[in-house]
């Protein structure tokens, strides 16, 4: 009893409250409260975790208004300590960062690791800081230049307000990613595992099991024509098989789940592994594609070390990036070498590369060997790689290839007159394959039909097995001016050549690029600026005209078109109130065959008042498409209006109308059809249950006569055609420090109806029944869910 | 095409009353899991020792009992879809859309489960009644003359229930185990009735069969950690004593594991992961053994309400190939002793043509299955 008082004196003496927070059960019990209520508020505890305010207390059955000013004096609140709110932070941006998991995005899991252990922004360099989201070189040398002149940066407040240059966007880009001090490691080891799940993989062209049996019924009810046109008995029975092997997988294909796992370890400051395997749940292996590396940072002079596999992008990108994908308009890239874990193969290395830095002097070398995807001719070379999703057993791993190479970096900074930021560079690429390549349209084209493969982008492609090419890039940085530049020349081949400037002020930035991409410059590593990819537009666009239509992938191929073209692009913010977001004009000829093209886009943002934003988006398009006689033109206006409405804190709401139209010149192949249009209106509603679970509600209604619309959803971009309606719903939820959860559902329905059948004698059921005019319906209903689980 | 006993049976049998066509889908024919709740009196009698709500279930790697007895009714709505189509070609063979053949919408009440828990000590009882399996399915298809006029219809209709009624009792032999046991006996009726209106070849037909059978299960729950629980059940496999007109002879046995974390914040939550195994292959030949998988987050909102979410991946045993997805959605109200909860789960596939019991399709034929299940209940605490 004694020793009981003793410990209530000394646990209540005015001088020493209780940390209510991390009381245990029998200190709460101490309170001048009942068992029972005791109990209450240790399971509060229990549940919530935490009291963020002593009138959390009165959430609590038993607390009156009363029994909590009895309380006050006894208990208090203890405050989240720094550290714990930067935790809350940093997983904030992870959980972003966890949703930009594209193909173009292996630097997203440098960021990762920078919001653990930051980059100390007194020690940056150029490179380091131009690795950062947004940031722009103006920027970086703004920053660098603060430092040499004998700046110190020593926190967020000095990084905005004192380096002149600096833009807001770069300032935004940088401040999760550094610290002002040298900082040991949290953690000696970290990492995180991630499970997604799907059941729409996002399949890019895909070809049903009818269309594979149109195509053998084509060979078999053909053949005399096929004979005509010269293939031999051998090679028309080499694409029955090939037809019938595809037709078979895809008809496996019906589940369409595929599942993944990834594994990055973090063992201190230098020492990275990761892996990744995924499972298509339609092949019998356990196991469909797996994925490793390990990197080694900061040894001595070598920069950075990887073994496995990797991503590795040089300046402009038209040397050398081997990104699985090629993104039209899209000038910003991230230089590096880095981890690849990502989902798509194309074209990723596999090997070993590292980079050394001696003074001035940046070296960087690299070795791969890897499989590649490609068309394999009846002869059994090659016809030409193919990046397909799904990759159908005929493509995959059909060649190998090895990559050699390097580059050798010199920064001027400082030397003379040269600015800081002056950089000068070479590279040369070298690429063997294990087959011949012999891209043969006959190969591809359905001989006979209304359109022959003739385009120029096609037919002067590059044969043998061996490619080399080489090139040098500069930049420089003056001021609020920067200028980039690389330039590409391909051994008994063409060049490519791409210059890009750029001024900034605080509300305004302006760029012009131009680039120059010759027809026999043939780089399957090019990645350069471009409006339309290499095989866009061209007969492989149409499963119909090609005798396998899982060749229709090709019109994908992440390879620029050879184009020349100059494209101005700005954003300004006019006033608080009025912002063009983004605007520009490309002016680009078509290389291939002479034609000249015009884009423009302009996006307009008001603000009448606080918490409502409306943008106004218009595209104007003019081009000039090539046919072998005279070419056609086609003129592309699109009208986009959208609102986003903050209709409380928690709360946003955002609706967006689009009206499209493209007027082509009237052809028999589309029946004089001199238009065709698409229209959507879609809403979201985004809903945020608290700071860590947030909701998003989407609905959206289309219709289209023959032009296909996208739309934004979540954090992905959507195709629509015909005329339809979907929803989805997708939650994000970080359950605890530890646990992020991602889950989506989806359901799309797509109407085309067709018409005026009555009298169309050829159509029919595959038992030859006549159909008269009905609606195809398509109805996709998809879980997405992803699973991360940090520490 | 996978022929089994089922189908040969059923074909034998509407054979015989010269019956071609239309076909029923394998998962209905079988029937659909209800999923009863609550999982202690149906599935895992360990489980009648945490209490409902789930907060706090564990605690510092401790069990906690449920403090009073527990009484639950609830009601359900099913409702069904089912789209038939089949491609449709141009005349250079290619395909230029799906026609629909056939369009269904079928609803029917789901009445239960009915179940009451009663703690005491370290003990605990349980007892409830539940429809398990809902054979519920109805297909209908007119036929029409080059002028829309109808000149005929093909009617099918399956009714009933398989319902389960259990007991079960658990036991906490030490702070961070428990254990569990229980029997069931299962009864129910399947009904098919066909109607075709076709001139000059109307006819039909019904069948009844009636099922009866025993079966137990067994659950184990362990609470290693704090905030973190794993489960173990058992559900023996259901022996029809006396099989129906179709030659069913039980369902299959299935086993899971079941993992639970509990997270503290702004809106507490608990995560479950589900992972399970049903051995139809032992039931019949042609049909094969799946796993299946569930997740759910449960959240407390409001100090009142609970919000529940999930998704669930399960192949169907006739073809593991097509996997059924489903949505989870909940929500749950305290008020007093009493405590309301809305579930509703979605789901939408393709069906094989080898998922059904009847005659072969053409091979242009497919079909698309929409599922929506609705169960509303209450729950008093005595």
């Amino acid at each position: 009893m004694v020793w009981a008082f003793i410990f209530w004196i000394s646990i209540f003496s005015p001088d020493k409250p209780l940390d209510i927070n991390n009381a245990g059960f029998e200190e709460i019990r101490q309170l001048p409260v009942d068992s029972i209520t005791a109990q209450k508020i240790y399971e509060y505890l229990w549940i919530y975790g935490r009291l963020n305010s002593i009138y959390d207390l009165l959430k609590i059955p038993g607390i009156t208004p009363e029994k909590l000013k009895e309380l006050k004096p006894l208990i208090y609140i203890s405050r989240r300590d720094w550290e714990e709110l930067q935790e809350e932070n940093l997983l904030r941006i992870q959980r972003r960062l966890a949703s930009e998991d594209g193909p173009s995005k292996a630097v997203v899991e440098d960021w990762q690791d920078l919001l653990v252990d930051p980059l100390n922004i007194n020690r940056a360099t150029v490179d380091d800081l131009l690795r950062l989201e947004n940031v722009s070189l103006v920027d970086a040398v703004a920053v660098i230049k603060y430092l040499k002149g004998g700046g110190k940066i020593e926190s967020r407040r000095d990084l905005a307000s004192r380096v002149d240059g600096l833009s807001t966007y770069g300032y935004r880009g940088m401040r999760n990613y550094v610290s002002f001090t040298d900082r040991a490691p949290r953690d000696r080891w970290g990492g995180n595992y991630r499970i997604k799940f799907a059941t729409d993989p996002g399949w890019d062209v895909v070809a049903e099991p009818s269309d594979f049996a149109a195509a053998l019924k084509t060979l078999a009810t053909d053949t005399a024509e096929f004979r005509q046109a010269g293939y031999t008995n051998e090679e028309i029975e080499f694409f029955r098989q090939q037809l019938n092997t595809e037709s078979s997988y895809r008809e496996q294909m019906r589940n369409d789940a595929v599942a993944s796992h990834r594994l990055r370890l973090r063992l201190g400051e230098k020492l990275r592994v990761a892996g990744w395997l995924e499972q298509n749940f339609y092949e019998p292996r356990a196991i469909s594609d797996i994925k490793g590396y390990l990197t080694v940072d900061g040894l001595g002079l070598v920069e950075r070390l990887l073994v496995g596999d990797y991503r590795l992008a040089l300046g402009q990108g038209i040397l050398l990036d081997n990104n699985s994908e090629l993104l039209p308009r899209v000038s910003n890239r991230t230089e590096g070498l880095f981890g690849d874990l990502n989902e798509n193969p194309g074209f990723g290395m596999r090997g070993a590369a590292g980079k050394v830095r001696l003074g001035r002097a940046g070296f960087l070398g690299f070795f791969s060997r890897a499989n590649r995807d490609a068309i394999v001719n009846p002869d059994s070379s090659v016809n030409w790689f193919i990046v397909s999703n799904p990759r159908y057993p005929t493509f995959k791993d059909a060649l190998q290839e090895t990559s050699t190479g390097g580059s050798f970096r010199f920064d001027l900074s400082g030397l003379g007159f040269l600015p800081v930021g002056t950089r000068i560079g070479t590279s040369v690429l070298s690429s063997q394959v294990s087959r011949n390549f012999r891209p043969e349209a006959r190969f591809l084209d359905l001989p006979g039909d209304a359109e022959i493969l003739d385009d120029p982008n096609y037919l002067q492609l590059d044969t043998g097995r061996t490619r080399m090419f080489y090139g040098a890039d500069f930049r420089t940085a003056v001021e609020n001016f920067s200028l980039e530049g690389e330039f590409a020349r391909q051994q008994r081949g063409g060049n490519a050549y791409l210059l890009k400037a750029r001024t900034q002020y605080d509300y305004l930035y302006v760029n012009v690029l131009y680039r120059h991409y010759d027809v026999n410059y043939v780089n399957h590593y090019n990645r350069g600026y471009c409006e339309e990819l290499r095989f866009e537009n061209t007969t492989l666009e149409k499963p119909y005209r090609l005798i396998d239509p899982a060749f229709a992938a090709l019109q994908d191929f992440p390879m620029p078109k050879a184009e020349e073209g100059v494209m101005v692009e700005t954003r300004y913010q006019i006033s608080r109130a009025v912002t063009i977001t983004r605007a520009y004009l490309d002016l680009w000829r078509n290389l291939a065959w002479g034609s000249d093209n015009c884009r423009f886009q302009a996006e307009m943002e008001y603000r009448p008042v606080f918490g409502v934003r409306l943008r106004f988006k218009q595209k104007v398009q003019l081009r000039e498409n090539p046919k072998p006689a005279v070419p056609t033109h086609s003129l592309s206006l699109e009208s986009t209006l959208r609102a986003m409405l903050a209709l409380s804190n928690w709360d946003y709401l955002t609706t967006e109308v689009r009206s499209g139209r493209t007027v082509l010149t009237p052809t028999l192949e589309y029946n004089d059809e001199a238009s065709i249009n698409g229209d959507f209106i879609a809403v979201q509603w985004e809903h945020n249950f608290s700071s860590s679970f947030n909701g998003e509600l989407g609905v959206a209604t289309w219709r289209s006569a023959g032009m296909s619309e996208w739309l934004f959803e979540d954090n992905t971009i959507d195709f629509v055609d015909g005329q339809g309606f979907k929803w989805y719903l997708a939650l994000t939820d970080q359950i605890s420090d530890n646990l992020l959860f991602y889950l989506k559902f989806r359901h799309k329905i797509s109407d085309f109806p067709h018409t005026g059948l009555a009298n169309n004698e050829g159509v029919h059921y595959g038992d030859g029944t006549p159909v008269s005019d009905f609606v195809s319906r398509e109805s996709r209903f998809n879980v997405s869910l992803q699973l991360d689980f940090l520490w | 095409m996978k022929v089994n006993w089922q189908r040969r049976c059923l074909v034998a049998v509407l054979a015989m009353v010269g019956f071609a066509e239309p076909s029923i889908p394998m998962r209905d024919y079988l029937g659909e899991w209800l999923n009863p709740v609550p999982d202690g009196v149906f599935l895992n009698p360990a489980d009648l020792l945490t209490p409902s709500p789930f907060f706090p279930s564990i605690k510092g790697g401790e069990i906690l009992q449920p403090l009073s007895p527990r009484l639950s009714v609830n009601w359900g709505l099913r409702c069904a879809s089912e789209q038939r189509v089949r491609h449709v070609y141009d005349q250079f063979e290619n395909t230029i859309g799906e026609a629909v053949i056939a369009d269904n919408l079928g609803f029917n009440w789901v009445p239960g489960p009915v179940s009451i828990v009663y703690p005491f000590q370290r003990f605990a009882l349980g007892a409830g009644l539940a429809p398990v399996r809902d054979f519920h399915y109805t297909y209908l298809k007119e036929y029409r003359d080059e002028f829309y006029v109808k000149i005929g219809e093909d009617r099918l209709e399956q009714r009933g229930f398989l319902y389960s009624g259990n007991i079960a009792a658990a036991v906490k032999p030490v702070r961070f185990i428990a254990l569990g046991a229980g029997f069931c006996y299962a009864w129910g009726e399947r009904e098919l009735n066909f109607q075709r209106v076709q001139e000059p070849d109307t006819y039909s037909f019904v069948i009844k069969s009636g099922i009866k059978g025993l079966g137990w299960n067994a659950g184990l729950t362990v609470a290693p950690l704090a905030r973190f629980s794993v489960g173990l059940s058992y559900q023996s496999r259901l022996r029809f004593n006396s099989p129906d007109s179709l030659s069913l002879k039980g369902y299959p046995w299935k086993g899971q594991v079941e993992l639970n974390y509990q997270a503290p914040g702004q809106l507490p939550s608990q995560v479950k992961l589900v992972v399970g195994t049903e051995a139809w292959a032992e039931v019949a030949t042609g049909l094969h053994n799946v796993i299946f998988v569930q997740t759910t987050v449960e959240h407390i909102m409001l100090n009142l309400v609970r919000l529940r979410y999930g998704f669930g991946l399960s192949p169907l045993c006739a073809e593991p190939t097509v996997h059924r997805v489903e949505a989870l959605f909940g929500l749950g109200f305290n008020a007093g002793r009493y405590r309301i909860n809305v579930d509703g789960n979605l789901n939408r596939e393709e069906v094989n043509s080898s998922d059904f019991v009847l005659m072969p399709e053409p091979a242009d034929f497919r079909a698309y299955e929409t599922g929506f299940n609705l169960r509303t209940g209450v729950e008093y605490e005595f």
